[in-house]
């Protein structure tokens, strides 16, 4: 019986880490994330770069970080190579911020393989034109290999993958929702 | 199975159970570090392009000299306070219950900044660009200060009330500062703190529990030795701070900045000693309307108290310096104002404590008053006829000096009658009947009047709307407009009736026309003899 009791409470701490790890976002479901972004890649963090502006009017001391994300689209298929961005982070030790609404250095690290949603806008402040990593730390989801295949970890509530989700589950419903917005549009 | 062999798996699934509970008191997290009593500051580069960010211009006795969107976040700090701001008011969504932390933690509003400021200005301002799901961020680490930017691609709007087409300016501020005083993203549903919004975002002005607990974490639980504002009074240039847990010596008082820009370091009176319950010191000139702090004799956070709003009226105006006027509404005004007189107001600061204000050089009188001062940045006299047209003084004095400002009194475009006294018109037989006549310079007026308000109407000549074609018309004057644009007419009324009324009305001839005919008529003003 002793044996049974270590497991039991390990799982249950475990599921409960796998909700507390939540991320003042924009609050989407897959469908609206699918919708409002150009894409959404299975894909390798190959590399990261910081880079500072400083802007005549929207201040200086302006820091992103460029992700080079090398992967799949979950809409199309087609292998991609795309540099997404999103506020904040230190070139060194001392130059740069922290941004409240980033994804955590943990799950930016180079060779994370990852889920993420992005989307071309002309502004991302500082007239910094960049595919914007959606929603900031919303738009990036950790994935993990198992036997059956990739798992993409959900986020919790307010996010637009909640639950751990299979790669191939999420991709026909990313598809899925992609062809349905398309017929929208038509 | 035995039953002892269940009770182990139930203990263990039980737990799980209680970690998952959504809604859990642990939702909150932590950044890391704290906001020292120096970083205590917040201010708002009102750069928000967004009319609905600043529509809000009706004043709150809570908020004083702020409006918009520096209101707006205001609100949201407070809220993070150890309790209620004030009298916990000026948030519809929680209407008496502003300032809900119950931590070790306050703020100071430090008014309007002049530009973004770098990454730890303590500064709120809008950031261009967006659109990519961010509504809002603040960048850290705290230890040294902190920034928060509001994307422009939402439509931001400032409140007051809670029915928000666009993105709640106060309720996303509010999670920002959260941010910003050291707290993560909360997993509680219904936190502040959680990551995501829907919709406005306005339940989010008003802390959770699990924020409670949060900020509590990282300030400690409202020690009973923090020092407590409960009220203030001003009179004359000087402060006095009412409250509890105040040091004998070396305490400080915190002040709002008056002007714009700074470092946002608070106005401060240092040095200052205390019964324990009562602090009074000058006001400094450098302090406006906003927050007064108590700083005990200490660095911890438990050493500053509550933030408690105050205009600073009260004797000497808010700096103890001459009035400050900074608008005057309207700007200009005919010389004779029907149903007059006129209210014009300024606004500025340092109103309160004025001993006189003189239009044209003449004192208006206190009692019956013909000004009054709703709050000291605010000034509404009553405009008297005066003796030439163009500019006219107007001159506000307090103890410490006197301030001149002008405004235009223009000729009144085509002929006008006033009847003196109230509105409507009783008139009293010992006075007679007292009428201004106004009209362009050289203008020719001839005044009527009538018990009959039925026309008088000869073609070409003129037309009157009382007389009663001629059968109770009677001319009481006819007179030139002189240059002041107006001239006083009064006409005997003895032996008629109380309980008359009379109706008057001008007939003017222009003289830009050559005092061409028909003669035109002028507004009607009418008046019943009182006794």
């Amino acid at each position: 019986m002793k044996r049974l009791i270590l497991p039991l409470l390990g799982t249950a701490v475990l599921i409960a880490a796998a909700v507390t790890s939540q991320a003042q976002i924009e609050r989407l479901s897959l469908d609206q994330m699918v919708q409002k972004t150009d894409d959404a890649l299975y894909a390798e963090i190959i590399s990261k770069e910081v880079i500072r502006i400083d802007h005549p009017t929207d201040g200086p001391e302006l820091y992103f970080t460029h992700m080079t994300l090398a992967g799949k689209s979950l809409v199309n298929g087609e292998d991609t190579t795309v540099v997404v961005t999103f506020p904040g982070g230190f070139i060194d030790d001392k130059d740069g911020v922290w941004n409240s609404e980033a994804p955590s250095a943990d799950d930016t690290k180079i060779g994370n393989k990852v889920v993420a949603f992005y989307k071309h806008i002309d502004n991302a402040g500082g007239d910094l034109e960049c595919n914007f990593l959606y929603a900031s730390h919303g738009g990036l989801f950790r994935t993990v290999d198992s036997p059956a295949g990739a798992v993409v970890m959900g986020r919790g509530e307010g996010y637009a993958i909640q639950n751990n989700t299979r790669l191939d589950e999420l991709s026909t419903a990313i598809t899925s929702s992609s062809k349905k917005n398309d017929k929208e549009q038509l | 199975m035995k039953l002892s062999n269940l009770i182990l798996p139930v203990i263990a699934l039980g737990a799980a159970a209680v970690l998952l509970t959504p809604g859990s008191s642990n939702g909150w997290s932590t950044i890391g570090g704290s906001l020292s009593q120096s970083q205590r500051d917040f201010r708002t580069y009102n750069n928000f392009t967004d009319s609905s960010a600043n529509n809000n211009q009706t004043p709150h006795s809570q908020f004083p000299g702020a409006q918009g969107a520096v209101m707006a976040i205001w609100k949201a700090s407070v809220e993070w306070g150890s309790e209620l701001h004030g009298d916990g008011t000026g948030d519809a969504h929680q209407s008496t219950t502003l300032g809900s932390g119950g931590a070790n933690f306050d703020v100071s509003h430090q008014g309007e900044a002049t530009s973004v400021g770098t990454s730890n200005n303590n500064i709120h301002s809008e950031l261009s660009g967006g659109s990519g799901g961010v509504l809002a961020f603040t960048e850290t680490p705290i230890s040294d200060g902190w920034r928060i930017r509001y994307y422009a691609s939402w439509t931001w709007h400032d409140g007051p009330g809670t029915s928000i087409s666009g993105v709640d300016l106060q309720g996303v501020a509010c999670h920002e500062y959260g941010h910003a005083l050291g707290l993560g993203h909360s997993t509680s549903g219904g936190a502040t703190m959680a990551p995501s919004i829907s919709g406005s975002g306005v339940v989010t002005r008003s802390i959770a529990t699990d924020d409670k607990n949060g900020v509590k974490a990282i300030y400690g639980t409202k020690s009973a030795s923090k020092p407590h504002i409960s009220s203030i009074s001003t009179s004359s240039g000087q402060i006095t701070v009412t409250g509890t847990g105040f040091d004998s010596s070396n305490n400080q008082l915190w002040f709002t900045q008056k002007a714009s820009g700074g470092n946002g370091t608070p106005i401060k009176v240092t040095g200052l000693s205390s019964n324990g319950t009562t602090i009074t010191t000058s006001i400094p000139s450098a302090a406006g309307p906003g927050d007064v702090l108590v700083r005990r004799n200490s660095t911890a956070h438990s050493g500053l108290s509550n933030s408690f709003p105050s205009d600073l009226s009260g004797g000497g105006g808010g700096t103890g310096g001459a009035p400050v006027i900074a608008t005057v509404s309207p700007s200009s005004i005919d010389a004779v104002v029907v149903d007059g007189p006129a209210s014009i107001t300024l606004t500025g600061s340092d109103f309160t404590g004025t001993s006189q204000v003189s239009v044209d050089g003449t004192p208006l009188s206190i009692f019956p008053p013909q000004f009054s001062i709703p709050n000291d940045n605010t000034l509404v006299l009553n405009f008297p006829l005066v003796s030439q047209l163009g500019a006219v003084t107007i001159d506000v004095t307090n103890g410490q000096g006197t301030t001149q400002t002008t405004i235009q009194v223009n000729a009144n475009a085509s002929t006008t009658v006033e009847l003196k006294g109230s509105t409507p018109a009783f008139l009293i037989q010992g006075l007679g009947l007292q009428t201004i006549l106004g009209g362009q310079v050289g203008d020719i007026v001839i005044l009527t009047a009538s018990p009959e308000l039925i026309a008088t109407n000869l073609p070409g000549i003129v037309n009157l709307a009382i007389g009663n074609n001629y059968s109770s018309l009677f001319i009481l004057n006819t007179s030139v407009i002189p240059a002041q644009g107006f001239v006083e007419v009064t006409t005997p009324m003895a032996g008629l009736p109380i309980g008359l009324t009379i109706h008057t009305q001008g007939a003017g001839l222009s003289l830009s026309s050559g005092f061409a005919l028909p003669a035109s008529g002028s507004n009607v003003q009418s008046g019943t003899i009182l006794f």
